[in-house]
């Protein structure tokens, strides 16, 4: 307070003219929050493209049907057929509505289920990702000691590239579900905790907190609505973005023989075995291709409109 | 200029060092039979096998193994596959693999720079039209759907329409097409969005709206304001793209059976050969982190904005 | 280092002719072009570890002899041969005026001499050189046992009070492998062995010359240009991972029966696109799948498509007697059990997948394959009484006595209430392929390792189905994968309970297969690394051992045959091993016309081009058929051999 009025005094201004205002809670709500709230503005924006609100029902829809299907479909996706006349089913023709594979499994049992498997994946990978990332990029961002460690590890991380890293981790640790989680996250959190570090400095320094810190917002009040609406946008949007990219990751492991167990139904795997039988039986690529392909799209282009809907600067 | 870059340099050795570290120790903990020959494995009593692990000085202290492992390096001795290629040199095997993963990666470069920056330019040009909305539609395809399944279908059928050959064919021009491209696929998607996105942020700053405001032909701004800015990054992430075509493709070049590096650490992870995985290892590793560095460098000598005793303290290099 | 200049060059080709357009090479009728799925890692002839290494050596380089196209043994580079009266030295009279030659086609200034051929022989046996196949002869040839043993235990530092250099010098003292003069190489074996012949098509009996493997050392045949070549062809160009090229030698002794000019081999290891090169016209010959063959059903390709013959090698389902898993190996030293299993298995299903037009067509019953031994009567092996029977009887697939047996070991091994007696609960660490608990309780835990092909573990789902179905859920099959090896991963650490492979039939008697299937002692054991069988308490049979060593030791192949005959009843009637299908016997498209090349279970010579007849179209399934017909009547004059 002094120092404006000691600016005011050296302009030359009559302080008789100003009358000091105290610090009130209704009044500062007024002003700063009543009109903009964050999420609904982000809500707001991301809602106004009806590609996105199509393919938010679209991502929800998979999502919820792959989860809920295997608990009310009676259809076992493992089961082998003993009667060859079931083996290599096409659509329609009496047997599943994808058909079946060369073992007489039902292909529309399997992608739902390999769709599940996937998922489950994907976001057991987000969930390490961001909660490692947040942790790490939080304790780099503040703490000034850790910047030089950090750098170091995320240029060794970074440098190296990433086939490397899933392949001979995948090596060493053999093929399985937490592997590739293990894999994808021993590289993926430093992108987090990076991009968290970021944010953390500039919100740290940035003029609306000053501001807040200034108007004696408390400090619970500035973490949970100047600092966590940035940092929670960030975390859906990095959960979105990593499902199509360890989906992206498990189909490639399959292919080089380092992917979950031929025995656990995956999208990965629906692929790899659809692709051998690929010019005889298209449909046995061609179904699970198609809803892997709606899933990882979904999640991409809503990801992505979030994290633009997410950014203030394209609030109205 | 000059402490920076020898700053950088040290800062880069320490990486690499770390790598090395890193990768070496890690391979200690791989299982030992990976230094026989399969069949030796079965003929040989456990004294001969340690006898024979102590004449390649693998009981010594992981140390001193490190040290004269570096120490060969530094001579060019980089070992003798044991199980990929029997008794064949590594180094022999690299120079004769690292060609090819080269050239194709170099093309794809080239064609992804020329079509990606072309793509860029008119998606920014005439954004939110039809020309914006298949860029998009491109991106999203090629970024979401896994890179296997549209590389096999594209073999699958872009050759059989065309009449081309199914696998590459080094005396057949012709067969050299379709792996390039495809393996500039995901490169193009990139660098148009990239691009994209460059050219209509940068719309909107003031020095591009004040050279509107002069009357400065837009053609002109997008040439000499905005792509010349847009060189910046693109000078800097460049050096370790080219660099690590060295590396391969692993899919592309499986499925076009071209002879390069790309599927060879795979292999040479699943046959256990020790000493090809440390040395191919390594190798990217150095490159990674030597193409940073350079990029690094390349951009300090390119962007005239930066000031060279600050630039070394922003430490970060995305 | 040469190669630099072709990838940029060709970088600056790729380029400049992104708009060319595509014109495919010219196809003669003197050229071979096939793929190949797996890599010839190395071409040192002595080490080659694949199929694709045998193929390129049974081209390049000769033998002393090889088999024509009946599969008789024929002069090669050896011109004549003789015996001793005591059946125990054979001595052989070489070709004159025979020159190796590079990879260019030029001749060298090396000549192949008898002493090319010691030299080889003298490389296997020194176990520094880590040449796994002289195994197979290591009791055969004279001294050899000694000799190899000697060296081996000097490296271990078991052997004192001498030097390498005197161990190796003992070779010419001891070793049954002479040059005579510059032409005449003498063997000396162990015992008499009448089929001797068949083992010299073997890759450890080719000749290197001396000088030239020597200024090599660890080098050799790791590029065309650091090999000489002594055969039909010589490797003009190998490129790791992408394609061999070899090319007819114009100076070898029988050039004008290398009929194909030029050898294109390209990898691939994807059967699909083999198929589409094939229709493209890029390949001479393919091989399907029989989902392929469905695939192509109502085109021009379907009448072409034909069933290649059977081949030596018998694929088996066999156990691990050695298993630490406390479950299986209590079941498994019990024969009902065995039999069980032995008559559970639905070969037609199985087979199924791959021929599901006529799968019992693949099957074989029998340890040792038809057509491959013949006694001095041209009687076939698997025609003894013993072994006929199980040929005879075709699918042993029975449900009711498989059924019948289990009851059986269920009531001999099991309380009734479903406790296997003896078996305590505990984890059965298998790691990496399967850890998993078992409870002393039915059901039996069983484990079936495959690989990780989508073709294998269609097998083992399948196979696990069927177990599952056929003993009413009271045998679990637990599955397990391996990543590349089955038998550095699977068989060496001995993490397995059933396992589906093969021995390769190494050369014409059956004790090539029963001398490896059950041990010196008895043991049995078909695949484990041998020490570790034994440690574990493996499985032993004295009894067949007795009638194995009493053939072995039988030098009338009628008398020998009638001996081993007995003894693969046995081993069948108690269940040892299940074999299952033949070898071989893929659906076939192609230009070239089969019974044209060297035939034979053995060895490498099979795997010649010499003679090889390529037509301009695929031949038809009905021509080939004919051509089958009239090549076993052919046989049957050329061979003598009586069915």
């Amino acid at each position: 307070m002094t120092a404006i009025e000691n600016a005011m005094a050296k302009i030359d201004i009559d302080p008789a003219l100003f009358e000091r205002a105290p610090f009130d809670a209704a009044n500062a709500e007024r002003t700063g929050y009543e009109r903009y709230s964050y999420w609904r503005s982000t809500m707001r924006t991301f809602l106004k493209s009806p590609v996105s609100r199509f393919l938010l029902v679209l991502m929800l829809v998979l999502t919820l049907f792959s989860f809920i299907y295997p608990l009310l479909s009676s259809l076992d996706p493992n089961v082998v057929s003993l009667d060859l006349a079931t083996w290599n089913q096409r659509p329609g023709k009496g047997h599943g509505i994808f058909g079946t594979d060369p073992l007489g499994r039902d292909i529309w049992a399997r992608t739902w289920y390999g769709t599940r498997t996937s998922l489950t994946l994907a976001f057991v990978i987000a969930f390490f990702d961001v909660g490692i990332g947040m942790i790490a990029g939080a304790l780099w961002g503040y703490v000034k000691k850790l910047d030089r460690i950090m750098t170091e590890i995320y240029n060794v991380l970074t440098n190296i590239p990433q086939t490397v890293f899933l392949v001979l981790l995948a090596y060493i640790l053999r093929p399985g579900f937490w592997t590739i989680v293990l894999a994808m996250c021993a590289t993926g959190w430093i992108g987090v905790a990076r991009f968290v570090r970021n944010k953390v400095i500039t919100l740290r320094d940035s003029e609306f907190n000053v501001a807040s810190r200034c108007l004696g917002t408390p400090l619970k009040r500035i973490i949970s609505m100047n600092i966590l609406p940035h940092i929670v946008s960030l975390v859906i949007m990095q959960i979105a973005l990593t499902v199509p990219y360890s989906i992206g990751a498990e189909v490639f492991l399959g292919f080089i023989g380092l992917g979950l167990p031929v025995k656990t139904v995956s999208l990965g795997n629906l692929i790899n075995l659809g692709k051998n039988n690929f010019l005889l039986y298209p449909y046995q690529l061609a179904w699970p291709t198609l809803v892997l392909s709606a899933v990882t799209i979904s999640f991409y282009i809503v990801g992505n409109k979030f994290a633009d809907a997410s950014d203030p600067r394209n609030h109205v | 200029m000059k402490a920076y870059i020898v700053k950088r340099f040290f800062e880069s050795l320490l990486t690499v060092f770390f790598v090395v570290v890193a990768v070496f120790m890690l391979l200690r903990f791989m299982p030992t039979d990976g230094y026989f020959d399969r069949d030796d494995y079965t003929e040989m009593s456990e004294a001969a096998r340690n006898a024979y692990l102590r004449t390649l000085g693998l009981t010594d202290n992981p140390l001193v193994q490190l040290g004269r492992f570096v120490v060969n390096l530094a001579q060019g001795d980089w070992g003798r596959s044991i199980t990929v290629y029997p008794r064949t040199s590594i180094s022999e095997i690299l120079l004769e693999k690292i060609p090819y993963s080269l050239s194709f990666g170099l093309s794809a470069i080239s064609i992804s720079i020329v079509l990606g920056l072309l793509m860029g330019i008119l998606m920014a040009q005439y954004k939110d039209g039809i020309v914006d909305g298949v860029g998009t539609a491109y991106v999203v395809l090629v970024r979401a759907i896994p890179s296997l399944i549209y590389l096999f279908l594209i073999q699958i059928w872009v050759t059989k329409l065309l009449g081309w050959p199914m696998l590459f064919n080094e005396r057949n021009p012709v067969s050299w097409i379709l792996p390039a491209i495809s393996l500039a696929l995901p490169n193009i998607a990139w660098y148009a969005i990239w691009l994209r996105r460059f050219m209509v942020d940068e719309e909107n700053k003031d020095y591009i709206k004040f050279a509107v405001s002069k009357g400065v032909p837009r053609r002109t701004i997008m040439f000499k304001h905005v792509l010349r800015n847009a060189a910046v990054p693109l000078v800097q992430y460049l050096p370790s793209q080219i660099l690590l075509t060295v590396g391969g493709s692993l899919i592309i070049e499986s499925i076009y059976s071209i002879p390069g590096l790309g599927g060879l650490l795979v292999y040479a992870i699943r046959q256990q050969d020790n000493p090809l995985v440390q040395a191919l290892v390594l190798i990217f590793s150095v490159l990674g982190i030597f193409g940073v560095f350079m990029g690094d460098v390349l951009m300090v000598l390119v962007d005239p904005r930066i000031k060279l005793g600050k630039a070394a303290k922003s430490g970060g290099h995305a | 280092m040469k190669r630099i200049p072709i990838g940029l060059s060709a970088l600056i080709l790729a380029l400049a002719l992104l708009t060319a357009c595509g014109g495919s090479e010219a196809k003669t009728i003197d050229k071979y072009s096939a793929t190949y799925a797996e890599e010839a890692k190395v071409l040192n002839y002595f080490l080659i570890p694949d199929v694709t290494g045998q193929r390129v050596a049974a081209n390049t380089q000769d033998q002393l002899v090889e088999n024509d196209r009946f599969g008789r043994f024929v002069p090669a580079l050896a011109e004549s041969w003789t015996i001793s009266p005591d059946n125990l030295v054979w001595t052989f009279k070489l070709r004159q005026g025979q020159y190796w030659v590079d990879h260019t086609g030029a001749k060298t200034q090396y000549e192949v001499t008898a002493d090319d051929f010691v030299a080889g022989f003298r490389y296997v046996s020194d176990p520094k050189n880590g040449i796994r196949n002289v195994r197979t002869v290591r009791s055969v040839i004279k001294g050899l046992y000694d000799y190899y043993y000697n060296l081996i235990d000097f490296d271990d530092g078991v052997l004192e009070n001498t030097t390498r250099e005197q161990l190796l010098a003992d070779f010419d003292k001891n070793v049954g492998v002479k040059a005579l003069d510059k032409y005449t190489v003498q063997y000396t074996l162990d015992q008499i062995t009448p089929f001797f012949l068949s083992y010299l098509t073997m890759d450890v009996f080719f000749p290197v010359e001396k000088a030239f493997i020597d200024q090599l050392g660890q080098d050799f045949g790791t590029a065309a240009d650091r090999l000489l070549y002594s055969g039909g062809y010589y490797l003009s160009s190998w490129q790791r991972d992408k394609e061999i090229v070899m090319t007819k030698n114009e100076h070898y002794w029988d050039a004008e029966n290398i009929t194909a000019k030029t050898v294109h081999l390209q990898k691939s290891s994807d059967s699909a696109v083999e198929l589409q090169m094939f229709m493209r016209g890029e390949l001479s010959s393919a091989t399907l799948t029989a989902d392929q063959v469905q695939g192509i059903t109502g085109t021009a390709y379907r009448d072409k498509v034909y069933m290649s013959d059977l081949s030596s090698v018998t694929f088996w389902w066999h156990p691990n007697f050695a298993s630490d898993n406390p479950e299986f190996a209590a079941f498994i030293r019990n024969e009902n059990f065995r039999k069980a299993m032995f008559y559970g298995i639905d070969h037609v299903k199985l087979l199924s997948l791959d021929d599901p037009v006529n799968p019992l067509g693949l099957m074989r019953t029998t340890i040792i394959p038809e057509e491959n031994c013949f006694d001095e009567n041209g009687k076939d092996y698997t025609d003894y009484p013993g072994v006929r029977e199980w040929k005879q009887a075709g699918n042993p697939y029975d449900p009711a006595k498989a059924r019948d047996y289990f009851a059986k070991a269920l009531a001999e091994l099991t309380d009734g209430n479903g406790n296997i007696n003896g078996v305590q609960e505990t984890i059965v660490n298998q790691k990496p392929v399967v850890e998993f608990k078992v409870d002393g309780k039915l059901p039996l835990q069983m484990v079936y390792v495959h690989s990780a092909g989508s073709r294998s573990t269609t097998q083992a789902l399948l196979f696990q189905a069927m177990m599952q179905e056929m003993f009413q859920g009271q045998v679990e099959v637990v599955l397990g994968q391996f990543v590349d090896d089955d038998y550095d991963e699977v068989i060496l650490p001995n993490r397995y309970d059933m396992m589906y492979s093969s021995l390769r039939f190494s050369y014409a008697d059956p004790l090539a297969q029963f001398g490896r299937i059950v041990e010196d002692d008895g043991l049995l054991n078909v695949a484990v690394d041998s020490a570790a069988a034994r440690e574990r308490q493996g499985f032993y049979d004295p009894e067949i051992k007795v009638l194995i060593d009493q053939a072995a030791a039988e030098t009338v192949l009628s008398k020998r045959y009638e001996l081993f005959a007995k003894a693969e009843n046995l081993m069948l009637q108690r269940a040892y091993l299940i074999p299952f299908r033949a070898g071989g016997g893929s659906y076939t498209i192609g230009n070239v016309v089969p019974y044209t090349m060297p035939r034979g279970g053995f060895g490498v010579t099979r795997f010649k081009y010499k003679g090889m007849q390529i037509e301009n179209e695929p031949l038809t399934e009905a021509r080939v058929r004919q051509l089958r017909e009239q090549f076993y009547k052919d046989l049957e004059v050329a061979v003598g051999a009586k069915k």
